[in-house]
């Protein structure tokens, strides 16, 4: 018959191990999630700038490329693929703009410069600036599900003027022919 | 020293216990938890860190990106338009060139009328052609308001050009101001506590009366052509107008050989802006030669304000006489060249307009088309919680975050310089020296002060700003 000696250890640390671990264990877990899930909606957010960022740029270019709305819409899908995460891509009003403090929350701080009061009225004018607001949420999923059960919501925003003004974009054709008539009329009338 | 039992039991019992406190590992490993969960939390919170230092970057260059992109917009939309208004002038100049050779050709008419009056006397008696006689009579009176009028008209267009080119002035002077403040308008707008472009200048220069001349003549420049249509029909047409009498072929040929050695039937001088000329002498005056006239007043215009080749002095014509008037001489004449004709009488043959000077590319445009987008973020502005030394610079906290971006402008047809609005710009890979960083955190703060070369052009914006605002440079700049 054989015997197992239980190990000479005090009755008051038996288990110490076994606690130790599930307490290490719970916390390593815990932080390696949040690592993924921090990692997860870094690479969301990423993408979320990425893809305002080429809103705003396609819309503004749209005298150049004659694209339309839901090319682009189709393209920045493709390029950041978020269909998992219920992307939202809204277009901003320019003049929301100037209301930075709503839209950067914690800054802009030049000095309290209100730069976007006084250039307001001056781009108004003959303006091609487009905004976008790209925003996406990150469902982790798993034991987070309690934790986070709306998922993480990131959002994004890019603003960019443009518009070269060269001659396809301003009708030059058009102008130059309605000066060449413009002055062939004056011609004829005046001889 | 006697020890009794009582000290003997006192030792033994603190070795005892003693010994007791190196065998005991309780209580050991909350020591170790604590120590490597602290590490483990500064991991973490390293990782978080980052990932906002990462986001401030990226956002604070996308902030750059849009700065210089919207600035240098600016740019090329000033050059675009100087590109237009640069076409109009010189298509106004060809009017302006029209209405000299008009004012010329009917002074010459006119002052040649007895002469011409003689010659169609002469075809009637000895061709019995008398038509020509009778009606040159009429086409003479038909002169005098042309020759009043064409002065008018013609200070009318030069006035218009030289609008024009008040108007590329301020365009030169005024669209690049306000790039400047359209790039710190976007990198604001996406984030950035301050942003500029730099420099707040396109590579253009005023020039002169003369730069518009390649293009007057050939409705192009470089090589290039802007318009290569007509919208009422082509100088051909307009020279077959001259028909319906005896002697137009004779006169139609030789105003095509002068024409089409000098500029070509298609499209010189703006093409079909001269048939209206054209048609005027062709239907007015057929019998005073006046639009062989007018061709060579044309030339003679051109070549005195742009150089070049001045037409012949004249131009022989002659109608032999009929078979049956065998003892006459042949009809001969010489249709001059008005401005060679009246050049003598007429200093004011002037050889341009010192008020009109287009923009166009300076020589070294090529080097001078990089734009440079500067953006940072504050202290304040960053999300992160702290910055590594790897990310600041020599002004320590003094500029929390700054990036670059570059921007170049270019055009597709730049053969065509400032005769082709088709100016653009697109972001490039940036190449502002070794030390990128360090460029452009003292840019930015030279910038500030305004007190180093370029940099002082946009620190005199920055001061137009603050000087508005009311807020002071360093507040601006320093936090």
């Amino acid at each position: 018959m054989i015997r197992i000696h239980r190990p000479l250890q005090p009755r008051g640390d038996r288990g110490q191990a076994m606690t130790e671990f599930v307490i290490w264990a719970f916390v390593l877990l815990a932080m390696i999630s949040g690592i993924l899930w921090f990692g997860k909606s870094y690479d969301l957010k990423l993408n979320c700038h990425m893809a305002s960022r080429y809103m705003a740029w396609q819309h503004m270019q749209v005298p150049e490329t004659e694209m339309n709305d839901s090319t682009i819409l189709q393209r920045v899908q493709v390029y950041y693929p978020m269909t998992e995460n219920s992307p939202e891509y809204n277009e901003i009003n320019p003049e929301d703009m100037y209301n930075a403090s709503t839209l950067n929350s914690g800054g802009p701080s030049a000095g309290g410069l209100d730069v976007f009061s006084l250039m307001g009225g001056m781009f108004s004018v003959a303006d091609n600036t487009h905004g976008w607001n790209v925003g996406a949420t990150y469902a982790p999923g798993g034991i987070l599900d309690d934790t986070l059960p709306d998922g993480t919501h990131v959002q994004s925003q890019h603003f960019v003027a443009g518009g070269a003004w060269h001659k396809k974009q301003i009708d030059g054709d058009i102008i130059i022919m309605g000066v060449k008539t413009g002055l062939f009329m004056w011609s004829m009338s005046a001889l | 020293m006697i020890r009794t039992s009582e000290d003997m039991d006192l030792l033994e019992r603190l070795r005892v216990r003693v010994r007791g406190i190196h065998r005991d590992e309780s209580g050991q490993s909350i020591v170790y938890l604590v120590l490597i969960m602290f590490l483990l939390a500064c991991f973490t919170f390293m990782v978080i860190n980052s990932g906002q230092l990462l986001h401030d970057k990226m956002a604070t260059q996308s902030a750059a990106d849009s700065a210089v992109l919207s600035g240098s917009t600016w740019m090329v939309r000033s050059m675009n338009l100087n590109s237009m208004m640069n076409i109009l002038m010189a298509m106004c100049m060809a009017e302006a060139i029209y209405m000299k050779a008009v004012y010329w050709t009917a002074l010459t008419a006119l002052i040649l009328s007895p002469t011409i009056e003689a010659f169609w006397l002469g075809v009637c008696l000895t061709t019995g052609n008398c038509n020509p006689a009778v009606e040159v009579v009429v086409d003479t009176f038909e002169l005098f308001p042309v020759l009043f009028e064409a002065e008018n008209e013609e200070d009318f267009m030069w006035d218009i050009i030289e609008t024009l080119s008040d108007i590329e002035a301020g365009v030169d002077a005024t669209l690049p101001i306000v790039g400047e403040l359209d790039s710190v308008r976007m990198a604001m707008a996406n984030g950035a506590g301050f942003g500029v472009m730099y420099p707040p200048t396109t590579p253009t220069e005023e020039g002169e009366l003369q730069d518009l001349c390649e293009t007057v003549l050939s409705g192009s420049a470089g090589g290039y052509s802007e318009v290569m249509y007509s919208g009422f029909g082509t100088l051909t047409t307009a020279m077959n107008q001259i028909s319906g009498f005896q002697y137009s072929g004779d006169l139609r040929n030789i105003a095509y050989n002068l024409v089409s050695g000098f500029f070509g039937l298609d499209g010189p001088l703006w093409g079909e802006l001269q048939i209206p000329y054209h048609l005027f002498w062709a239907d007015t005056a057929p019998y005073h030669f006046t639009n062989v006239m007018f061709v060579m007043a044309v030339q003679s215009r051109y070549a005195i304000m742009c150089g070049g080749e001045m037409p012949p002095p004249f131009v022989h014509f002659e109608i032999p006489a009929a078979w049956w008037c065998f003892f006459c001489d042949d009809n001969e004449i010489d249709i001059p060249d008005p401005a060679s004709y009246l050049g003598s009488a007429f200093a004011f043959l002037e050889a341009g307009n010192p008020n009109v000077k287009p923009f166009i590319l300076t020589d070294d445009w090529e080097s001078n088309r990089d734009y440079y987008g500067f953006a940072y973020k504050t202290p304040e502005d960053i999300q992160a919680y702290f910055i590594p030394d790897v990310f600041e610079n020599a002004y320590g906290d003094t500029v929390g975050m700054i990036t670059i971006a570059q921007a170049q402008i270019y055009n597709p047809h730049s053969e065509g310089g400032m005769f082709s609005p088709h100016w653009r710009t697109h972001l490039a890979p940036v190449q502002i020296g070794s030390d990128t960083a360090e460029t452009a955190a003292t840019y930015l703060i030279s910038a500030g002060v305004g007190s180093e070369g370029d940099p002082a052009a946009v620190g005199g914006l920055i001061s137009v700003i603050t000087s508005i605002t009311g807020d002071g440079v360093e507040d601006l700049l320093a936090h």
